[in-house]
């Protein structure tokens, strides 16, 4: 069975459970904790997909980072899916939790990268359009990304919104490549 | 000195380039997995749509064949090694489709279709699915038209009808493409005024190469442009060593095109040659993307990829404009062997078969089509009433001969009605013999079967039959042109030109006979 698939279903179990005993706001911001500490961490992500560390100590290890700063269901979670053996597939899990659980409280991850830093009124005044067209709740991260030049480029989803000149003037250069451009 | 003011120059720029005005884009992305040879996995593009087509970087355009739950596989149209493992795709929104058109006429293009003879861009703003539902029983009406091949052995024995799927199946080196090419060739009648004026409607053609070397596709381009037929053909090319997806889409394109024509009332012929390599591309791909291999290796919907190609030939009905599209599948059989997976498959889809022989072929019988066991099951009641008068008697002869044949060898021992047999027969294939792009119209070609089913040969030296077929023809055209004439006009061989050409034939037999 595909990861995709069984991330699915960990992740769906987390959430009905969650709502099951009301603790669903808890749930969402311990899973996301334990998220972005994937994301920093590269050292246990490559524990958790390692073959050749035991599950008892994986699940130590993810015991004493985690214990203090998550309640216990999501820890109970944890200790479950390295039972299971699943713990190199925890990332993906964590990643469809929040995927599914934004779907649930309809609103979106937006990354959205500019040239320069934003300043307050810019990044509101993104927002508030960005909210009006995707008609979710959004929740921005912001990012500085020089290649793009100007403008800013927003993703959420699949979906890519850019107003950026790398972007302008890549449509420009296919523009000015069509033949009867050539030829004139 | 004058100048031009700078905002003038922007103006200038601004309207020329007026294409260029959306500020901002909305797209789709996904993130390639990996990529090898010609396919590439794609995560993302989570609203992509079955067989659309997709942008990589580099101007690589790719087209989507497998979805998956959490990825999508897709082919490459262009070189893979530009593709590199986190690089973006983009969704063009747009299901694989090609540019039609009149203006496609004359030119060479790939199976995108994106010129590829250095003749500048193509504009058409029509675009149509490669992939297209072939049309269901209401909207087709019977074959009817006959779609002249200018072979007489075809035109006569196997005819085909204007919405037909011949097979043409053989061996390598019989000139299955010959028959092809030749067949568009003598379409060029029909656009001229005096086929119009005697309701023979123009057929368009199209001709797809599909994994052939370059070199012989220029080759048939520089044969139909000499002989003038490029003016109403398209050549759809993916050569050799273009990748399996393009080989693989190119007879849908190449159907596409000739669709456009059929649905606008008018007439097409499209050339798939050949299928056989086509199915080799599909396989390879299909391969590729992991799907499970069957009989020879092949996939299992090996059958619906040429069954759904065939089923788009058609003969529209009046309502939708009459217009027909006329298939001429190619299949390259190995040492014969017509009870392969693939040669089995499209002889079952197709109304029929021309059987190309190594052995006639070899004897110097050209085209090299074995009359015996090639069949058309359709185009019988597309013939012309006078060609299928002459031909009845022409197909009893030759089964006749064909059963005696064995005998010949013993010589002095047979008895006279047998050695007549095989005399008529010996001449009958003599006559059937015919070089390449050198098309017979029809009404010659009944005349000259009329005179050798009819006694008027039996006389000449077998070697004499192609001599005497020629000044016959120049004879007819210089003393009594009415007959070739009545026979186009009406298309019937009444008592009265029966009558003609005897005494015609009578004259011309005792000129010749002094003259050799």
């Amino acid at each position: 069975m595909s990861e995709f698939v069984i991330s699915t279903r960990y992740a769906n179990a987390l959430l009905s459970i969650s709502q099951e005993k009301n603790t669903f706001n808890e749930v969402y911001n311990d899973v996301s904790f334990v998220k972005n500490t994937l994301t920093g961490s590269k050292e246990l992500r490559n524990l958790l997909i390692n073959p050749i560390v035991s599950s008892n100590v994986k699940a130590g290890i993810l015991k004493e980072i985690f214990d203090s700063n998550i309640g216990s269901d999501v820890m109970n979670f944890l200790q479950f899916i390295v039972k299971k053996g699943r713990e190199n597939i925890l990332f993906d899990v964590c990643k469809r939790f929040e995927s599914l659980s934004n779907d649930k409280l309809n609103q979106v991850n937006v990354s959205i990268s500019s040239a320069v830093e934003l300043n307050l009124a810019q990044k509101e005044e993104i927002e508030t359009r960005l909210t009006s067209i995707i008609n979710k709740k959004v929740i921005p991260s912001y990012k500085i990304d020089a290649g793009i030049i100007g403008g800013f480029k927003a993703r959420y989803n699949d979906t890519v919104i850019d107003a950026s000149i790398q972007h302008q003037l890549e449509l420009l250069k296919k523009v000015l490549f069509q033949e009867d451009y050539l030829k004139n | 000195m004058a100048q031009v003011r700078p905002d003038e120059v922007s103006a200038i720029l601004r309207k020329q380039l007026s294409g260029f005005d959306n500020e901002v884009d909305v797209y789709d992305v996904g993130t390639v997995l990996s990529v090898g040879d010609g396919i590439a996995q794609v995560y993302g593009l989570s609203k992509v749509m079955a067989s659309e087509l997709v942008e990589f970087p580099n101007d690589i355009i790719g087209m989507v064949l497998n979805l998956d739950e959490d990825s999508v596989g897709c082919v490459l149209f262009g070189d893979s090694s530009l593709i590199k493992e986190g690089d973006t795709v983009k969704r063009t929104k747009r299901v694989a489709s090609i540019p039609v058109g009149e203006e496609f006429l004359g030119r060479v293009v790939s199976p995108l279709g994106i010129p590829i003879d250095g003749k500048g861009s193509i504009t058409s703003d029509k675009y149509l699915p490669i992939e297209r539902k072939a049309l269901g029983v209401v909207a087709r009406q019977p074959v009817t038209e006959p779609l002249q091949t200018g072979i007489a052995a075809v035109d006569a024995m196997i005819p085909i009808g204007r919405g037909q799927r011949e097979l043409i199946i053989g061996d390598r080196q019989t000139g299955k493409t010959a028959v092809a090419i030749d067949a568009i060739i003598n379409q060029k009648f029909t656009h001229t005024k005096e086929a119009q004026d005697n309701g023979v409607k123009p057929v368009y053609c199209v001709y797809v190469a599909i994994g052939q070397k370059a070199s012989t596709v220029a080759q048939v381009v520089n044969k139909l442009t000499e002989h003038g037929a490029m003016e109403y053909t398209t050549v759809v090319s993916a050569a050799a060593s273009d990748p399996a997806p393009l080989q693989y889409i190119a007879p849908y394109s190449g159907a596409t095109l000739a669709e456009f024509f059929r649905d606008n009332g008018k007439h097409s012929l499209v050339v798939y040659d050949d299928l056989s390599k086509q199915a080799v591309a599909y396989r390879e791909l299909s391969l590729l993307l992991r799907r499970p291999p069957g009989r020879e290796a092949y996939p299992g919907d090996i059958f619906y990829l040429h069954s759904r190609l065939l089923e788009r030939a058609s003969k529209l009905s009046d309502e939708l404009g009459g217009g027909s599209l006329t298939a001429l599948p190619i299949i390259e059989t190995q040492q014969g062997d017509v009870s392969a997976y693939i040669p089995t498959n499209v002889i079952s889809i197709t109304d029929g078969q021309i059987y190309l022989e190594p052995n006639l072929f070899n004897a110097g019988v050209r085209p090299a089509i074995n009359v015996g066991i090639s069949v058309s099951r359709v185009g019988g009641n597309a013939q012309i009433k006078a060609m299928k008068k002459v031909a009845g008697t022409l197909k009893l002869d030759l089964a006749q001969y064909r059963e005696l044949e064995a005998f010949a060898k013993f010589g002095s021992d047979l008895d006279q009605s047998t050695l007549r047999t095989l005399a008529k027969g010996e001449r009958l294939v003599e006559l059937l013999k015919q070089g390449q792009y050198a098309p017979v119209p029809v009404e010659k070609q009944v005349v000259s079967i009329f005179a050798a089913t009819n006694g008027f040969m039996d006389e000449i030296a077998v070697k004499d039959i192609k001599k005497f077929e020629k000044e016959l023809f120049e004879y007819i055209d210089l003393n009594k042109k009415e007959i070739f004439e009545v026979i186009t006009s009406s298309g019937v061989l009444t008592d009265d030109t029966v009558e003609k050409i005897k005494n015609v034939l009578t004259d011309f037999q005792s000129k010749f006979k002094k003259s050799v």
